[in-house]
């Protein structure tokens, strides 16, 4: 893509890898919802959202130079984000299927809980290892 | 030099540390999605045996006579008829009349209380020697909700989520009344004599009312399904009704439908039970609807719990 720098050019890279993983989310539940007798639930009709808004969004606007790059943190905490991500993603697509039986665990609400701490965690070492790689010397 | 290889080799040595994470993090989230529906779905537990179930009478002083449709022996007194419901819905009605309250009994999937324990309606019915039966509330597919059967308290713990927390309780004497699972505890009912209560729902009829209002139909309760439902019309006399649905012969009912039926009827008051691939209504050896099985494969599905006629 001539004209884009390679930062910008990665973050694009990583914008269409969530593009893809929304896309597979949202066949997921479309094929799901066919089957579930016209019940619906939120949480799987939802489930394309998360990678989406939670890894699209944020690579977009690094892609944009709205977001400060996240090359200054260190690759435990970006897997700590991705790992967070997963985790809402699973859980939102057991819940779905759960609550389409009209079932419930407890062990759904305790991934998601996980998923959410590690997404904060991420978020926010993050944002300090990129404020920190900002400061001027 | 063996410090300089060392420096070449990290890098190296953490993209493998790194992948290593992630892969194992894979791994981790598939088997606790596994443990998870296996859980859900699959692994009985909590297992009460129901040695404590209540008899019923002794049957011994009459020659029932029966039909393809109807049962008489003096005491218990059963008539089954099949009904379209707006030209697209097959709906077998039960018009059952007992002599005594202990007629009325629950069975349990394999003579115990669990999650995930199931059996087939006409497995249960079989084995408890019943006259006749319908499906129950599915109790052992939540883990919330109150259960109590022939007058034991299985599970204590409430559901307020819509559509459960409505319970259907049958008091000694075989009356019915609709409870709040938020206003009054599973102890305090089984102390006031409740010999049934059912945590399925929602109430379809109340104090001789269609009990589902058109504002609380969200999500399951708009969709046209296999249904199974019962009710009370005069002491000792009840309606039971299934419908079969997810055919192209029978498309099913809301629960609008389901309510207004029960109503015509005649039903005082009329509780909803568990429908989909669970409505099953079993009479003289035989399933007489055509239960929905894994979509829309004829077949009976196993379930938690019967209601049933019987001594």
């Amino acid at each position: 893509m001539p004209g884009l720098g390679e930062r910008q050019r990665q973050y694009l890279r990583i914008l269409n890898r969530y593009i893809g993983i929304a896309a597979f989310c949202a066949v997921f539940s479309l094929i799901y919802n066919l089957f579930s007798h016209g019940i619906h639930s939120p949480f799987m009709s939802w489930l394309f959202a998360w990678p989406l808004a939670l890894g699209g969004l944020p690579a977009g606007l690094a892609a944009l130079g709205l977001l400060p790059p996240a090359d200054a943190a260190p690759e435990g905490v970006k897997d700590l984000y991705r790992f967070g991500i997963a985790s809402v993603t699973v859980a939102s697509m057991l819940k779905g299927i759960l609550e389409i039986a009209g079932n419930d665990s407890v062990y759904t609400t305790i991934l998601m809980a996980a998923g959410i701490v590690m997404l904060a965690a991420g978020a926010v070492f993050g944002i300090y290892a990129a404020l920190t790689a900002a400061r001027p010397e | 030099m063996w410090n300089m290889k060392r420096e070449e080799n990290r890098p190296e040595a953490d993209v493998r540390k790194r992948r290593r994470i992630r892969i194992g993090f894979a791994v981790f989230l598939i088997l606790y999605t596994a443990f998870v529906l296996l859980d859900a779905f699959v692994i009985p537990r909590n297992i009460v045996r129901a040695d404590h179930s209540v008899s019923g009478l002794p049957f011994v002083d009459y020659d029932p006579v029966i039909t393809e449709d109807s049962y008489e022996d003096g005491r218990i007194s059963i008539s089954i008829r099949t009904e379209r419901v707006q030209d697209r819905t097959t709906v077998y009605i039960a018009d059952v009349r007992i002599s005594d309250p202990a007629l009325l009994h629950a069975g349990l999937a394999g003579d115990s209380f669990g999650r995930n324990l199931a059996e087939v309606t006409s497995a249960i019915a079989q084995r408890n020697e019943a006259v006749f039966a319908i499906n129950g509330d599915y109790y052992g597919f939540r883990e919330k909700g109150y259960v109590l059967r022939n007058g034991y308290l299985y599970r204590s713990v409430s559901n307020t989520k819509y559509p459960y927390g409505e319970d259907l309780v049958v008091w000694e004497d075989g009356s019915f009344e609709i409870i709040e699972e938020a206003a009054v505890t599973a102890e305090e009912l089984r102390d006031a004599g409740a010999q049934q209560i059912f945590s399925f729902g929602p109430a379809l009829v109340n104090h001789g009312e269609v009990y589902v209002v058109e504002g609380e139909e969200v999500e399951r309760a708009q969709i046209t399904n296999p249904r199974a439902a019962i009710g009370i019309v005069e002491p000792l006399h009840y309606i039971m009704v299934v419908s079969d649905g997810r055919t192209k012969e029978s498309y099913g009912l809301t629960l609008l439908e389901l309510a207004q039926l029960m109503k015509d009827l005649g039903c005082e008051t009329a509780y909803n039970l568990d429908g989909g691939g669970s409505a099953t209504m079993w009479f003289n050896g035989k399933v007489l609807n055509k239960p929905t099985t894994y979509g829309d494969v004829i077949q009976e599905r196993t379930i938690s719990d019967i209601v049933y006629i019987g001594y």
